[in-house]
């Protein structure tokens, strides 16, 4: 009897629904903290310049769409130009990641040639080359051949499968699914590209979903690459656009940049908001959990 | 099932797409010859100023074409790094005080000294602006602007305490001055604290004050344990007092820049400065704003003035080094040009183009002006050019402040282990 009294105590609905909601209250509370950041500058993006530092509230007091309207023509150049081109490198990348990288692990994962363990130990490797060790002598190469200021030393990289994160999450994917389909094929007459084409290929969408997420995001969160190699206004990507409304050593047009910035995060969000689905499936299939 | 792609059909695919994609590259190398490549820091107005002011060069340069590449201080010194390492600088290039020893030095920048008094005119300038860009005997570069020291005060708050702070000369008469003016009941600092921020001019001028330098040449400091440890004392003792304010509100104000400046939301009534400062702040705020020489004591020797310059370079690698030099001269002597740049970047190095743009200028650009020229008339010592490693040894002495100022160390410790890593610092390691 009594411990049927501590069981149905320990499962009343009443005692479940203050466990949840104080959970969820925990949970959102985080959330709020996480998410201030964006708050602040969603708030900034319609304050007016004195106000944006000097009012720490979420709620801008004069609400104005001034830093909107002058950060769009700030530039000289209406700022969507900036998100076309930053749109450009982008989908390329996404472009020459996936073609590129799905064929250099597919070859890892599945087929058998000379120095294979060392080659795939030299491609990890280069995960660890923190970037700045080669930046001097990529800057070189593309100078030698006249890429700068253009868009190829951002993009043409991509199609050549040196992101060797995603070959490395593409290869375990690859592993995972059974040999036994690629052997059916084989009997059916297909060659490696043909086992790639219609058997690995189709079954790969949660990888290229990650892969193409994360390649879309990171580039066009991109600072580094386009600040070294585009130098003209009208070639610039968004981060470097963002930047030209900052002086470090003078007055920074603190509002029209929020409010660029804001704009500037709406494709991420759209990327985000298509590929969710997709996007959980490959976290949980790809071994990035 | 027929394989859709055969593996050497796929190769020389790759092959022929990788070949396409630089032939459109290789067909532009030739057509770059003939543009002057010029880079300077700052934001999009700046660069517009600039470009107006090169499209004149061009302009009277007939057939010749120019590229203007610009970014904030910090990764415009990142993008500098990366093409000096390729021999790939700009063909004309601002250059902070801080690194022309560095580039200079490394024989990324042309020897100006073959231009000089051709080229490139110094008669308005005079050998002391030549010197600020000498590097081993070479001219590597010539300061087109100069920025000075100065003190900013809230004149509103300054004159409802009653004080005139027009007398104050000494930095004893400043700390008085700003014990006055504190008002911790309506939230007010005296004087913000200088030594947590990022750069440390009104320190180098303490130093200077005392027959000192803060960089002796080389990789050498010129200062005493002593000098430095008075001047982290005399914040120290004001903060104790809360006539500075503590660490953290300086730091957080110095995080946001202008904007958030304790001067510009009313929260202080002192603040140590760059003269070029004053049109930003009074263009943030209503509150009319003062602007005063730095303080001196009794015994300062009479020649420590200085400005740090704004340099301009040609690179070692430049196509056309007469056209380069020619722009250099330009800026510096050009009055048009100094009437579109007019103080953007300082007070223009030229005395003749100070006094060409003197009646444009606002009244607040014109007081900067007007100090500067004033106090370019006191006798001046050489301004030793910075070695490699100022910019870390700026962060050291930040770090020193900081450390103070938060109380995890004491004064002397903080200055004895601020010398210590100097000589390692200073080499750039």
């Amino acid at each position: 009897m009594g411990d049927r009294d501590v069981v149905t105590r320990r499962t009343s609905p009443d005692r479940t629904w203050r466990r949840r909601a104080s959970t969820h209250a925990v949970i959102i509370l985080i959330g709020i903290l996480m998410i201030y950041p964006l708050l602040w500058m969603l708030a900034s993006a319609f304050k007016s310049q004195q106000q944006i530092f000097s009012d720490p509230g979420l709620w801008p007091r004069d609400f104005t769409l001034d830093n909107i309207v002058q950060g769009w023509t700030a530039l000289g150049i209406p700022f969507g130009a900036f998100f076309l081109n930053s749109l450009l490198v982008a989908v390329l990348s996404v472009i020459g990641n996936l073609f590129s990288c799905s064929l250099a692990a597919y070859a890892f994962a599945r087929l058998e040639f000379r120095m294979k363990p060392i080659l795939f130990a030299i491609m990890l490797g280069t995960i660890m080359l923190p970037f700045h060790v080669v930046l001097v002598p990529q800057y070189i190469l593309f100078q030698s051949i006249d890429w700068t200021n253009t868009y190829y030393p951002l993009v043409v990289p991509k199609f050549l499968a040196v992101d060797a994160f995603f070959v490395f999450l593409m290869v375990q994917f690859i592993r995972g699914l059974p040999r036994e389909l690629d052997e059916a094929a084989t009997v059916d007459g297909c060659g490696p590209f043909g086992v790639f084409w219609r058997i690995i290929l189709p079954l790969m969408r949660p990888a290229f979903a990650v892969a193409g997420v994360f390649t879309f995001i990171w580039t066009w969160n991109d600072f580094l690459g386009p600040l070294l190699y585009l130098t003209d206004r009208e070639k610039y990507t968004v981060p470097v656009a963002l930047n030209a409304f900052l002086d470090s050593t003078g007055a920074s047009a603190w509002g029209p940049m929020f409010a660029m910035s804001l704009l500037s995060l709406v494709p991420l969000f759209i990327v985000f908001l298509l590929a969710q689905k997709h996007l959980v499936r490959g976290i949980a299939t790809t071994g990035i959990k | 099932m027929p394989p859709l792609l055969s593996r050497r059909g796929f190769l020389i695919g790759v092959g022929a797409a990788g070949l396409l994609a630089t032939l459109p590259a290789c067909g532009r190398r030739v057509v770059d010859d003939g543009v002057l490549d010029v880079a300077l820091w700052g934001d999009a107005k700046r660069a517009d100023l600039y470009r107006k002011a090169l499209d004149r060069f061009v302009q009277m340069h007939g057939g010749l074409r120019s590229d203007l590449q610009f970014a904030d201080l910090k990764p415009y010194l990142e993008r500098l790094a990366t093409s000096a390492a390729a021999h790939d600088l700009p063909d004309v290039l601002w250059m902070r005080d801080t690194h022309i020893g560095r580039y200079g030095s490394a024989g990324a920048l042309l020897d100006l000294r073959p231009h000089l008094g051709l080229s490139i005119d110094v008669s308005e300038i005079g050998d002391v602006a030549v010197a600020d860009g000498t590097v081993d005997g070479g001219v590597y570069a010539l300061p087109t602007h100069y920025v000075g020291q100065a003190v900013l005060t809230d004149e509103a708050i300054v004159q409802r305490r009653g004080i005139d702070f027009g007398r104050v000369t000494t930095w004893a008469q400043l700390a008085d001055a700003a014990r006055e003016a504190a008002d911790s009941a309506a939230g007010i600092y005296g004087v913000a604290d200088p030594t947590v921020g990022t750069t440390h001019r009104h320190l180098e001028a303490w130093i200077r004050q005392r027959g000192e330098e803060l960089f002796a040449g080389g990789d050498d400091i010129g200062f005493t344990a002593e000098t430095v440890e008075e001047w982290f004392e005399l914040w120290r003792r004001l903060r104790a007092e809360g006539v500075a304010p503590p660490a953290d509100v300086q730091i957080e104000s110095e995080a946001s820049g202008w904007t958030n400046d304790l001067l510009t939301t009313g929260r202080t009534a002192i603040r140590l400065a760059s003269t070029n400062h004053l049109t930003i702040v009074e263009g943030m705020t209503e509150a009319p704003i003062g602007m005063y020489s730095v303080p001196a004591d009794p015994g300062a020797t009479p020649d420590w003035w200085f400005f740090p310059p704004i340099l301009v370079s040609v690179a070692a690698t430049a196509g056309a080094p007469e056209i380069a030099a020619q722009l250099v001269g330009f800026f510096l002597n050009d009055e048009q040009a100094g009437a579109i740049t007019k103080v953007n970047q300082g007070a223009p190095s030229s005395s003749a183009v100070r006094e060409a743009i003197l009646g444009s200028l606002s009244p607040g650009e014109r007081a900067f002006v007007g100090q500067i020229s004033r106090e370019q008339q006191y006798p001046r010592r050489p301004f030793p050019v910075r070695p490699q490693g100022s910019e870390g040894f700026n962060t050291v002495l930040t770090r020193a402040g900081q450390e103070i100022a938060y109380g995890q160390t004491s004064i002397t410790e903080a200055v004895a282990a601020l010398i210590e890593a100097a000589p390692s610092t200073l080499a750039g390691a």
